[in-house]
């Protein structure tokens, strides 16, 4: 089942991480498709069919909790785990994060290995909805 | 007939001849024939064998059936023809041979020896002859031909030859091939000696001579470039001597050839193999090692490598970097470090190493101008391959043949290209890698310089930023140059710090750097380009002239220049020498940099406002000291003599000047005159009774002026005159003393420090002179009052007209009584009147001359000596004039009543003017009360209320007022008033126009005083509700240094409160209180300084986190992507690859802990900390950071225990802060411990609050040490240095920090060298009200 080709959507405005993430993606053995702001986003996640996506709260545009709650609100995306990523780590960021409906929350500087596993782990297991 | 006789002779002959012919004929193995010479040769006889040869039978021939013409081989007839034809004219036998053909076909070889037949007369009768088939023979003969041919072909061609010598050495066969060696040819050496032949080559001739002894030798010889193999074998007679040799030698030239080809083959595989090894050596030692191995491979005397920079001026230059040389080969790396290779005359390779050919060629073929180098460094061939990184020529490798001029095989050269190319990837790695830690290195350096300045207290930090950021920049020098002003040279800069990198000469202390003109020394762009914000960033060499030279003359290649502004002003640069490398910054490493200069002037400009607030401050603090005293001495000063003295000493003695002295306005002579001068100097001028014109001098035109003149350049002035008791006076400052407009003096001080004297000191003298002029008004009103009391004194032995006019003026009318009849009434205005009509001359005449009807009254005149007083009128009854007893009787009277009247008088003005003294003196010491009570409030709105309030209790006011003059706005505002209602007033808040028609705006407008003694009188009075009563008014002006403060204004419920008197009294307090206020609002204005000065504090926290954030965002990429190398994502790397990643990675992730520490501390500071109160596990948790730091102290061999007790409950406190704490202190404590262990002890303290305790059995702290183990930057050396223990100094700060904000408390304790033991103290909490709930779920990545 993880030897499958699978898309993942990430949503990040810096350009490095970008190249990191697509990285391991590559590695990875699945497909990216980027956006880099919330707007361009929404189109990219109206004309995708992801398996997974990551999503940097702190985008231009839209901010990436109310683009989490938009795709918990949409019916075709409701399924799909989202992992949060941001350098904000004050108090109640992880909180916020998983109200507005994320599945996960990485941690800026992303560990890769953490990434790696996480992908390995939502991408085999889906989303984990709690009652 | 004899004829037929011999015809029968004959045939019996001839039959038995031709019996035994034909028997031999038919027996002999050739063709025996008998012909007629005809020309087809008929047979008359011919034997069978020609059957055999010819396939033709005899009988055939005998018949002419056919003929041997028909036979012969076409291309051999004309032979037959002419040789027959020869012998036969000759009388000879013929002999030839010839090819006939077979009836078969086949062509037979032939050799025919005939001759004629005669008769006697000698004519030819037959020809006779035999025939041999001699093809056999002749092939016979062909194959041994053939086959002789074959050996002479072998033995000339195979690597073979053959020779023998006889037993005494001489040539008796040879093929002659190994001596065309020695120049002999074939044969010639048959029948030489070999002894002689070989006579050069002895070892052969011992080889001969063994053999010749009868053992077989076997040899090798080189002989140019031909290698033979040689065996000799004896040769033995029949007797078995040896008799000769016989030798054979192989040609091993080929073999030899291709065996040392496979063994260069083999070497230059071997040497490349070993020199890709030596570029995996992590030192500088892999190309050194490289050039050896390539150097062995190849043969050469010297391997080499050349670095070439691309110079603009003079193009390519190399520089030897290595040279590696052959044993016994010189070096000629020393000579080779600046080779500019056009100027050089290395044209060719200029021409093929930048294209990327290699150059190989023998010294002799290379161009002249390239020769000469080559000769001298004994180069007899040359190989070079450029390095072409990046498409640019960097560097070339090179071999020297120095023993022979061979050039290199085209395969060698290629197999070291290809090392070339190793070499050149080596370069370009260690570049990238270079340029990797370089950036790492600058970012950490500037993080570290930024720290340095944000948090600089002291100039100190200039000198460590410099060495931070020189250490980054790995530069040679860094240095800090300040910009100044030469009154010779004009703008000139001067070196204040440099960082020199070791065994870098210091240049601080060159003289010329100390005062280095930017025009003159040719540098005037510079100041133009850094004026402008713009930095220089150059190689010497590309600098324009002169500036290449003035650089290149300091040893300096390159140079960045950095401007430092302070204040938007350009202040200096900030600089970065490189000596050894003429290679400028880059772009981006200059921006970099130039952020740093920044910070330079951030730092500069703060210190400049420190120093500045401070400075005013002590400034303020001395005047405010100095005019306290002042006020409190002068309280008690009797005179004002000693006033001046004591304020001249004061302001000496206070403030260190070179002197002062105080001049007075003489209006007499309207001069300026010497009063009081400090120590000798001032007793000496004022012997020599030293004065001054008005406007004449510093001192004269401050006085005509009334306003300060600074000369703060005493030269400056043209009209400037030099005393010759103070012959080292600078600047001068000339203050001068004002009451008001009126100038009563100068102060005048002059210091012996050019420019040292500034609009502070100006500032500090004209408030002292404020204080002094009211000081010298105030004692001048007690002197003169005391003048006055002394004057009264006189008055009750004198008495004058003018006094009684005076009385009579202030009476304002004259007084008269009427007596009548025992009834005495005051004179009524129309009386008096009619009184006056008789005057006061006391001449009878003028009454009767008036005529009046009744008899005129007798009037006697009262005079007090002399001077008449008044007059006694007495109107007598009826007509009876006065006897002469009661005209007698009438001037005793008046005698007696003038000197009563005399007394009365006398009496009733004494009692006036003592209680007017008494009132002004008390005044007075009101005044100076207040004064004394006001200027020691720094508080304004205190100040101004403590005022108001004192002179309304003081002086017996209904109220008093300030108004504060608003500059901005024109108006006056009430700011303090006396008693409830004036707070009450002041609350309500009542402005007043300054052009308002009100006492107040007019004091204010005209700076003087404005009175109302009957308020309803007044227009300008403007009556306030709550000030109903008011019937005087006095407003007076407050100025201090001729600006307006404001008004004082007092207010009294009795008309003709205020007198002129007064009015001097309250300017007096006015001033003071002016003074006083002028020093409460400076004092305002640096409390606000100072709360400024706070923010900027709190805005470089904010920056410093901000900053952070920069670094760490590139930072988490070079972590993120070692991480995608040391993973494998980009492909295996080998151990090296790896070990340098992790390296990078481990860098990378120090600076980051290193930003985080940072950014840590600045939120503490910028006081953005949060703490969140949330359930927390202690024991979870130091269980965890047991575990996590278990690693470390296995690493050390180490303990690490953890003992909690079962007591400690739940807390509420930040998981992430306490984890950081418990982290710090655990990692602190296994970083310094060596042996023995760790230990954490968690438990409740005495008052209940968690107790947690880090243990070790480490180095300890020194006692001094122990109070700063919390402060920022330290890190306590004990007996581990800080660099090995590579902390950020932080941690324990930050800990501290983050402890308080928990409200604990944390503390050390420590004994050198058994160990330290850390406390901390965490209150157990409250669970916050809106605790969020602990997160559950299945699986969480969540930390």
């Amino acid at each position: 089942m993880s030897d499958e080709r699978k898309t993942v959507v990430c949503i990040e405005d810096n350009a490095s991480n970008m190249l990191l993430v697509s990285r391991i993606i590559e590695v990875e053995g699945h497909d990216l498709l980027q956006a880099e702001d919330g707007h361009s986003a929404i189109e990219l996640l109206n004309n995708s069919d992801p398996d997974i996506i990551l999503l940097d709260i702190n985008i231009p545009g839209i901010s990436g909790l109310d683009l989490a709650r938009m795709i918990r609100q949409s019916e075709r995306l409701a399924s799909v785990p989202v992992i949060a990523t941001t350098a904000n780590v004050l108090v109640g960021d992880k909180e916020r994060c998983i109200e507005a409906g994320c599945d996960d929350y990485l941690p800026k500087p992303l560990d890769i290995r953490q990434l790696r596993e996480m992908l390995r782990y939502y991408l085999q297991n889906g989303r984990q909805i709690s009652s | 007939m004899s004829k037929q006789h011999e015809q029968e002779r004959i045939n019996i002959a001839l039959a038995q001849s031709e019996q035994r012919f034909r028997i031999l004929a038919e027996n002999v193995p050739g063709v025996i024939y008998l012909c007629n010479n005809d020309e087809r040769y008929t047979m008359d006889f011919i034997n069978n064998q020609v059957e055999e040869l010819t396939g033709y039978s005899a009988q055939a021939f005998l018949n002419d059936e056919i003929s041997f013409v028909e036979l012969y081989h076409p291309d051999d007839v004309a032979v037959i023809e002419e040789e027959v034809g020869a012998a036969l004219a000759e009388g000879r036998s013929f002999s030839m041979q010839y090819r006939i053909k077979h009836r078969n076909g086949e062509w037979r070889w032939v050799e025919e020896i005939g001759s004629g037949i005669y008769d006697e007369s000698g004519e030819l009768l037959f020809l006779e002859g035999i025939l041999n088939n001699i093809t056999r023979r002749l092939e016979r003969e062909e194959t041994l031909r053939r086959s002789q041919e074959l050996m002479q072909t072998v033995v000339n061609n195979a690597p073979i030859i053959i020779f023998s010598l006889d037993r005494d050495g001489t040539f008796t066969l040879s093929d002659g091939k190994q001596l065309a060696m020695l120049g002999l040819q074939p044969g010639q050496v048959v029948g030489l000696s070999a002894f002689d032949v070989y006579q050069e080559v002895p070892e052969i001739v011992d080889h001969i001579k063994q053999t010749l002894t009868g053992i077989s030798t076997q040899y090798e010889t080189v002989i140019d470039d031909l290698a033979f193999e040689t065996w000799l074998e004896p040769i033995y007679d029949r007797q078995g001597e040896v008799d000769g040799l016989v030798g054979v030698a192989v040609d091993v030239t080929e073999a030899r050839q291709v065996s040392h080809t496979l063994e260069t083959r083999l070497r230059y595989e071997q040497g490349l193999s070993l020199a890709s090894q030596a570029l995996l050596q992590p030192d500088e030692t892999a190309i050194p090692q490289t050039l050896e191995h390539l150097r062995e491979a190849s043969n050469a005397c010297r391997a080499y490598l050349f670095e070439i920079k691309h110079d603009p001026q003079e193009g390519p230059v190399g520089r030897q970097l290595y040279e590696i040389c052959a044993p016994g080969v010189a070096a000629y790396i020393d000579s080779m470090q600046h080779v500019p290779l056009r100027a050089a005359g290395l044209e060719r390779w200029l021409e093929y190493l930048p294209q990327g050919q290699p150059i190989n060629n023998t010294t002799t073929d290379m161009l002249e101008s390239e020769q000469e180098i080559l000769i001298t460094q004994q180069v007899q061939a040359i190989l070079l391959l450029p390095i072409i990184i990046n498409g640019q020529w960097q560097a070339t490798i090179g071999f020297d043949n120095t023993k022979n001029a061979t050039e290199w095989a085209v395969e060698d050269v290629q197999l070291l290209q290809t090392a070339a190319g190793m070499i050149g990837a080596y370069i370009e790695r260690q570049q990238a890698s270079q340029m990797l830690q370089a950036r790492v290195r600058y970012e950490h350096g500037l993080s570290l310089a930024s720290q340095t300045l944000l948090s600089a207290t002291s100039d100190k930090a200039l000198s460590e930023a410099l060495d931070y950021l020189r250490e980054a920049t790995d530069t040679s020098r860094a240095y800090f140059f300040e910009n100044f002003m030469d009154e010779e040279l004009g703008l000139c800069q001067r070196q204040l710090y440099e960082a020199c990198a070791p065994g870098v000469e210091p240049q601080i202390d060159m003289p010329e750097l100390q005062r280095l003109s930017y025009e003159q020394s040719g540098l005037g762009r510079w100041a133009e380009v850094m004026a402008e914000g713009q930095f220089i960033n150059s190689a010497a060499a590309d600098l324009p002239p002169p500036e290449d030279e003035v650089v290149a003359s300091f040893g300096i290649k390159a140079i960045l220049l950095l401007p430092v502004f302070v204040q938007d002003r350009w202040h200096g640069f900030i600089g970065f020498d490189k000596i050894d490398d003429a290679e400028a910054w880059s772009e981006e490493d200059a921006q970099l940099l130039q952020t740093a200069a920044h910070l330079f002037g951030a730092y500069l400009e703060r210190t400049r406002l420190y120093s500045e607030i401070e400075g005013s401050l002590h400034l303020r603090e001395a005047q405010v000291r100095v005019a306290a005293q002042a006020a409190r001495e002068i309280a008690g000063m009797p005179d004002l003599g000693q006033l001046y003295e004591r304020i001249v000493t004061l302001i000496k003695e206070e403030f260190g000047y070179y002197h002062v002295q105080l001049l007075r306005y003489d209006p007499t002579l309207d001069n300026i005159g010497l009063v009081v001068g400090y120590g000798e100097v001032g007793t000496e001028m004022l012997a020599m009774n030293h004065s001054l014109p008005m406007g004449v001098g510093v001192i004269g035109k401050a006085a005509a002026e009334g306003r300060s003149v600074l000369l703060a350049d005493v030269r400056e002035d043209p009209n400037w005159k030099p005393n010759s008791l103070l012959p080292d006076t600078q600047s001068e400052l000339a203050v001068p003393i004002k009451v008001g407009d009126e100038v009563l003096g100068v102060i005048d001080v002059q210091s012996d420090h050019l420019g040292s004297l500034t609009p502070a000191d100006q500032l500090l003298l004209d408030g002292l002179c404020g204080q002094l002029a009211i000081a010298i008004e105030s004692t001048r009103l007690r002197q003169d009052m005391e003048i006055q009391l002394r004057e009264l004194d006189t008055l009750q032995r004198f008495m004058s007209r003018s006094g009684w006019d005076t009385y009579h003026e202030k009476a304002q009318r004259l007084p008269g009584y009427l007596f009548h009849r025992g009834d005495v009434q005051p004179l009524s205005d129309e009386e008096i009147s009619h009184t006056r009509k008789f005057g006061l001359s006391g001449s009878e005449s003028d009454l009767s001359a008036n005529g009046q009807e009744k008899s005129a009254p007798r009037i006697q005149p009262l005079t007090v000596r002399g001077e008449t007083i008044g007059q006694l009128v007495v109107e007598a009854d009826g007509e009876r004039p006065l006897t002469a007893e009661e005209d007698s009787f009438l001037q005793s009277v008046s005698e007696q009543v003038a000197e009563a009247l005399e007394a009365a008088r006398l009496f009733e003005q004494t009692q006036v003017a003592l209680a007017e003294q008494e009132r002004l003196s008390s005044e007075l010491a009101t005044v100076a009360q207040v004064s004394t009570a006001a200027s020691t409030i720094l508080e304004a709105e205190a100040l101004l209320q403590a005022a108001v309030d004192l002179a309304q209790i003081s002086f017996n006011l209904t109220h008093a007022h300030i108004y504060l003059y608003d500059r901005d706005n024109k108006i006056l505002a009430l700011r303090a008033g006396a008693g409830d209602t004036g707070r009450l007033m002041t609350l309500e808040g009542r402005n007043l126009d300054l052009n308002a028609s009100s006492l107040v705006a007019r004091a204010a407008r005209d700076r003087e005083g404005a009175l109302s003694n009957d308020v309803q009188k007044t227009l300008e009075f403007v009556p306030h509700p709550m000030l109903a009563s008011t019937r005087s008014e006095l407003a007076i002006p407050m100025i201090v240094g001729g600006a307006l403060i404001g008004v004082l204004d007092l207010l009294s419920d009795q008309a003709d409160r205020f007198s002129e008197q007064d009015t001097g009294i309250f300017n007096t307090l006015a001033s003071q209180v002016a003074v006083a206020v002028q020093n409460a609002q400076l004092y305002a204005e640096q409390v606000a300084t100072a709360e400024e000065l706070r923010k900027i504090d709190q805005l470089k926290s904010e920056f410093l986190a901000s900053m952070s954030h920069e670094l760490r965002t590139p930072l988490n990429s070079i972590i993120g992507f070692a991480d995608v190398l040391l993973e494998g994502i980009d492909g295996e790397l080998n151990e090296r690859m790896e070990e340098d990643v992790r390296l990078i990675r481990e860098s990378g992730s120090h600076l980051r802990a290193l930003i985080g520490d940072i950014l840590d501390m600045s939120k503490i500071e910028a006081g953005m900390m949060e703490i969140r109160h949330e359930a927390l596990e202690i024991k979870q948790l130091a269980e965890d950071v047991v575990a996590t730091a278990m690693p470390l102290a296995q690493e050390k061999d180490l303990n690490l225990n953890l003992e909690i007790s079962e007591k400690v409950p739940t807390i509420y406190a930040d998981h992430t802060r306490i984890r950081q704490v418990l982290w710090n202190i655990v990692g602190n404590a296994i970083k310094f411990t060596q042996e023995g262990g760790v230990t954490m002890n968690i438990s409740l303290s005495k008052e209940d609050d968690l107790l947690v305790r880090v243990a070790d059995t480490g180095v300890g702290i020194r006692k001094n040490d122990l109070e700063v183990v919390f402060e920022q930057f330290r890190q306590v050396g004990g007996e581990l240095n800080t660099s090995s223990s590579g902390g950020t100094g932080l941690g324990l700060p930050i800990s501290k920090k983050l402890i308080e904000l928990h409200g604990g408390t944390i503390w050390v304790e420590s004994v050198v060298g058994e160990g330290t033991t850390f406390f901390f103290t965490l209150p157990i909490g409250l669970p916050p009200v809106n605790a969020p709930k602990p997160k559950t779920g299945p699986l969480s990545f969540l930390s």
